[in-house]
This record gives C-alpha cells, structure tokens and sequence, in this order.
C-alpha cells in the first residue's frame, strides 16, 4: 500500500468490482466525468481486474482506501505513462458520497502524482478538468497544478459542447 | 480518391512500402515522430478494410505524376464528440516547402468537415517544429495547450502544442 495522509492506494481486488460499478453508474460522480455510457455490469469490472497482472509501470491503477478504517472509498490512476517521455495523464474518482469535499479526493491526487515522480520517476502528470468545475479547479491549485490551456469543444455532454481545460504538475511545482 | 489542388489523398496499397521505407529511413522525416524507433517496411500499416469513420490512413500522391510522396489521416475519430486528429508527413524530400503539406492537411480537413461532418480536427506539434506550427496556423488551426516538457527529442525536453480547427476557421 503507497500512502498518504487520509488515504492509501492499494492492488484493486476483484471484490472492488461492485464498488467501482457502482460509482461509475452514480450521475453526481459522473457529471463531471467525461464519459457518456452507462458502465458495464459490476462481474466486467471484477474480471478485468482479475485478468489484470497487478499495478505496474504500464498500469499504476489503484484503489483508494481510508486509511483510518481501510474501507474502499473511491479509484485512481496514471494513464498511459510514457518511459521515453515520462510523463501520464491521471484520473481519480471519490466514489463514496461520504467522503466528498472532506480533503480525501486532494490527499489521493498528491499521493498519486507523489508516486508517479518518486516512485515510477515521471517528470510530469497532466489532467483535463471542465472548466466550470471551480471546486477540482481550486484544489488542483492548491496541489501545484499549472494551467496549460483550453481545448475548445472538446466534448458533447447533456446536449452541449464543453471545452476541456487541461493541466499539469511537476515535480518542483507539487505541494 | 480525395482531390486537392496538386495533391490526392487515397487508401493504401502494398505497392506504398518501398515508398515508406525511403520516406522512413530519412532523419529529416523522422526527427519529430515518436516512437523515435526505427521502423521496417512492414510499419506501414496497410489495411485490407476499406478506410472509414474508425480509420482514416491514406497515401499522399502528387497529382501531377502520380507519385506517392507521404502519408496523411485522421486517427481516434469519435463520433459523438465530433472530432479527430490529423497527421501529415510528405516524405520525399523533393516535395518540401513546396505547398504540398498544406495542400494535403487542407484537403484532409475539408474532407473531416464535409464528407465525415466531423465538428473539429485537432492535431498535437511539438513547439520547436516551427514548420509544422507555421503550416498550421496557416490554415486556420489554433494554439489551445501548450503542454510544456511533453516531448523529449533529440536530448532535450520540448513543449507541444495541441492545435484546433473548426469549420468556419478553415483557410
């Protein structure tokens, strides 16, 4: 387990399966998500992560857990690191309603991205964000991240284009 | 077959490798793609299914003789968003800054906007590529990111730019 202040990340298990089915299925987590289909049954989630070799360079995928109660609270990821480049994009999702807006999505993000410089020796990791999601906005902010741009119509979502705004951290910006 | 003005975008064909493998085996054709490996003949990737909306790669043929003188598409076409992403390589160096890399992203893009009514074409040039950069902006493309350190080439850290065009920009 790779550990931060309130959360660990840990192996997915396949017994996550149902949890990450269940978030990814919950409107409130996807409303930002910039994904348009419902997900696939809870059994898919399981047997993917089954079928999974564990996290590695090429799949740093985790669950997040509370580290007070160990309790699976939500996922995160690195995307497509790259070993020439060094640097992935990230996602991470708070999937437990109870957990929201209480420090735990900001703690997992810097246990990631503090992972992804010291542990796999990327120099860079980078998310897109609605550009309207002032709460995620202020706490990329607050962790470091630096604005790169805005990448016009980037998606069609509730019958609507929304542009994506896209950020970075580095190692030396990361707090 | 897909007209320009003085070139024709078309699919594939085995007949294209010894073409590829020369334009390949050119540092001047290579130094800004990545993977930066050396690629064999085979790396052509040439389809036996027809191109569609999922896979648009083409040859670049000089309409004057004939001759195939690059390679062009549109990759990660998403139907509901609209969008793609474009490349261009003219590999033979006898065709560069001569217009025809202009004429082909051009053509492909009007091509994304008027045949596959995609709402957007993006493409991703590093910084320093000030060729690309230039061509595209050109053509009406937009700096939106600028990704800094994306890119290593040639030993150094590089920015890239993602670059957007929407219909009404195209020039």
């Amino acid at each position: 387990m790779y550990r931060g202040e309130l959360v660990g990340l840990r192996a997915r298990e396949p017994s996550d399966g149902a949890l990450l089915a269940a978030w990814f299925a919950d409107p409130e987590t996807m409303r930002w998500w910039d994904r348009v289909y419902p997900p696939p049954p809870p059994e898919s989630f399981a047997a993917r992560i089954a079928a999974a070799p564990g996290p590695s360079f090429d799949d740093p995928s985790f669950t997040v857990v509370d580290l007070a109660s160990g309790a699976p609270i939500g996922w995160c990821g690195l995307h497509a690191p790259s070993p020439e480049h060094r640097h992935a994009s990230l996602g991470v999702l708070v999937g437990d309603a109870a957990y929201r807006g209480r420090g735990y999505g900001t703690d997992a993000t810097r246990t990631l991205c503090r992972f992804a410089f010291t542990q796999l020796n990327l120099v860079r990791v980078s998310l897109t964000v609605f550009p309207d999601n002032v709460a995620a906005r202020r706490v990329y902010d607050r962790l470091g991240f630096v604005a790169e741009g805005v990448q016009r119509q980037a998606f069609w979502k509730r019958g609507a284009w929304h542009d994506l705004a896209h950020l970075a951290v580095f190692p030396d910006t990361l707090r | 077959v897909i007209a320009g003005e003085r070139v024709l975008l078309r699919a594939r064909r085995e007949s294209d490798r010894p073409y590829a493998r020369r334009w390949f085996a050119d540092p001047e054709t290579t130094r800004w793609l990545r993977p930066p490996y050396p690629r064999g003949e085979d790396a052509y990737e040439v389809s036996a299914e027809p191109v569609s909306f999922a896979s648009v790669l083409l040859t670049v043929d000089d309409a004057a003789t004939g001759t195939p003188i690059g390679t062009a598409g549109l990759l990660d076409a998403s139907p509901e968003h609209r969008r793609a992403r474009a490349f261009v390589t003219i590999g033979d160096a006898a065709f560069r800054g001569r217009g025809y890399g202009a004429d082909t992203l051009r053509t492909l893009c009007r091509f994304a906007f008027e045949s596959m009514n995609l709402a957007k074409v993006e493409l991703a040039a590093p910084a320093d590529d000030a060729r690309a950069v230039a061509l595209s902006e050109r053509l009406g493309f937009v700096r939106e990111v600028r990704r800094r350190g994306a890119l290593w080439v040639d030993g150094a850290w590089r920015d890239e730019h993602l670059m957007g065009l929407l219909p009404a920009e195209l020039r």
